[in-house]
């Protein structure tokens, strides 16, 4: 009577433990997926240059300048090439590695100058005083539709999500992963055999692959993240490209469960068969 | 017995511990999933945003034709209105007034080239896009979305660079015409007024005025390399034909 009390004391002890695991790995399977995929500079890069990000940040500032010379009348040919689209990547790539907050415009206000000034001479303006201040002014304004460029809002709004992200690691994520390993630990001393600690293993990992396919799934087939309002159309097509691409790193995550079930499995028929030979089950 | 085992085994017990998984991760992280929730309701629209680019390439000719071609069909689809029986394409309309019921007006959208604006004698001819961002009046003339469509009787306000279609404006008179087509009608406006006003000068326009008005501005003075346009060339003409839109 009391080994079967024991026995079913553990094996509700053993049940809880391993929910408390299960819960562990869907969390962080979903934690890992989301901050390396999401967040990570290099997959952000990596997304940006699939969708052509940079040519089209540099077409859309090219149009922009346009918009600023139009109104005073210089054609927008007199300032050609007074940006260069690797030089806008590079700027790109520095915010989107660490969000710093100054943008280089130091070559473009100085291509801007050069430019006007050649066209000051080609139309046989004399450079006086209103030449200096407008030259300043657009110098000002192009520089800082070349910020604005460089660094789209949206940026800004990922890594407030990521800094979020980064402080719940600390506060909740961290003290899931040592419930997960303790728990992980007391399952295995609690269990008088070792591979019925693996079966429970195995519930656990099996859940993480449900759960951890499961929201791509079903992200992928309602299509939601294609409804987001984000402008303009080539941050639009590099968001949907990013977030499919965190998509597929979660289905390649929960088959690196499917991995892990099958690791358990064998090692609980390993396990048994050695007790078998030992006559000992 | 041992199929019970294996059921349990491999179908129950994993369904219980996804039941139970899902419900204790929704308990302790309900907090950041109505955050989540948030966020996409401010950020989800009803539907996948369009962004298909109007055409650049809009011939005269053929927009034209499109207009002329839509216009009949307003026109022959008004049945019921006795005044409105007109049998010939050419009957003018200054001869006929024309009464077009709103509803089959199809309110333009941002972004579209509805209209085609023209002035012969001061050489203006561009199309006339429903809003007055800058990728439009890179393109064309912009309509202010705050004011109506020709014919609904309200004050129309459209603007337009003065480096660009606008550039004419600075020569142009009192008794002037404009013509401004659309797919519903030919409307035609005079000018009969002029004024040089501060570009935040709120009494500059009135929109709820219960009387047809076409408005043109553009930035003054007209010269060239100035960045500081304070000042706005306001041009005020009354309507003197055009189907008129019932409401």
């Amino acid at each position: 009577m009391k080994k079967v009390k024991n026995e079913k004391t553990i094996k509700i002890i053993s049940f809880i433990l391993a929910i408390v695991v299960s819960v562990g790995f869907t969390i962080l399977s979903y934690v890992f997926c989301i901050y390396l995929s999401l967040f990570q500079a290099n997959s952000i890069k990596n997304s940006l240059y699939e969708t052509d990000y940079y040519t089209h940040a540099y077409e859309q500032f090219c149009e922009d300048v346009t918009d600023i010379l139009i109104p005073i009348g210089i054609s927008s040919d007199e300032l050609d090439n007074i940006a260069h689209e690797a030089d806008m990547k590079t700027e790109i790539n520095k915010y989107v590695e660490d969000f710093y907050n100054g943008t280089d415009t130091d070559k473009v206000r100085d291509a801007v100058k050069d430019a006007l000034e050649k066209y000051y001479k080609k139309e046989g303006i004399e450079e006086d005083r209103h030449t200096a201040s407008l030259t300043k002014e657009l110098q000002k304004y192009i520089s800082e539709s070349y910020t604005e460029n460089v660094r789209n809002k949206w940026f800004k709004y990922l890594k407030r999500a990521k800094n979020s992200l980064r402080n719940n690691i600390l506060t909740t994520y961290l003290p899931i992963t040592v419930l997960t390993v303790i728990s992980i630990t007391a399952l295995f001393l609690v269990q008088k055999w070792r591979h019925r600690a693996y079966r429970y293993l195995i519930y656990a990992s099996t859940v993480a692959v449900i759960l951890t396919a499961a929201g791509p799934i079903a992200l992928y087939k309602s299509q939601l993240y294609k409804r987001l309002s984000i402008q303009p159309k080539y941050f639009y097509d590099f968001a949907m490209y990013h977030i499919e691409s965190a998509i597929k790193n979660m289905f390649v995550v929960s088959l690196m469960w499917v991995f892990a079930i099958f690791i358990f499995a064998i090692l609980i028929k390993y396990k048994k068969k050695k007790l078998h030979n030992l006559n000992i089950i | 017995m041992r199929t019970v085992k294996k059921v349990m085994a491999y179908i129950f017990m994993p369904l219980l511990f996804l039941a139970l998984d899902v419900s204790v991760s929704y308990i302790l992280f309900q907090p950041l999933i109505e955050d989540v929730k948030g966020y996409a309701n401010l950020l989800l629209l009803d539907d996948v945003p369009d962004f298909a680019q109007n055409n650049d390439e809009i011939e005269k000719d053929r927009l034209i034709e499109e207009f002329r071609d839509s216009r009949n069909k307003y026109v022959a689809e008004d049945d019921n209105n006795t005044e409105n029986n007109v049998e010939d394409e050419t009957i003018e309309a200054e001869e006929k007034q024309i009464y077009i019921p709103l509803s089959l007006i199809e309110w333009p959208n941002y972004g579209d080239p509805y209209a085609w604006i023209k002035c012969e004698r001061l050489g203006i001819d561009s199309v006339l896009y429903y809003g007055d961002g800058y990728e439009l009046l890179r393109k064309g003339v912009g309509q202010y979305i705050g004011s109506y469509i020709p014919g609904y009787g309200r004050p129309l306000m459209i603007s337009a660079h003065n480096t660009k279609q606008f550039e004419p404006l600075q020569y142009i008179e009192i008794g002037d015409v404009i013509e401004i087509t659309t797919g519903y009608g030919d409307f035609k406006y005079q000018v009969d007024d002029i004024q040089i006003l501060l570009a935040t000068d709120i009494n500059a326009y009135d929109m709820q005025k219960e009387e047809e008005q076409l408005i043109m501005y553009t930035c003054y003075p007209f010269e060239r390399l100035s960045t500081r346009h304070k000042y706005r060339y306001f041009v005020y003409c009354s309507k003197i034909s055009g189907p008129i839109l019932e409401q």
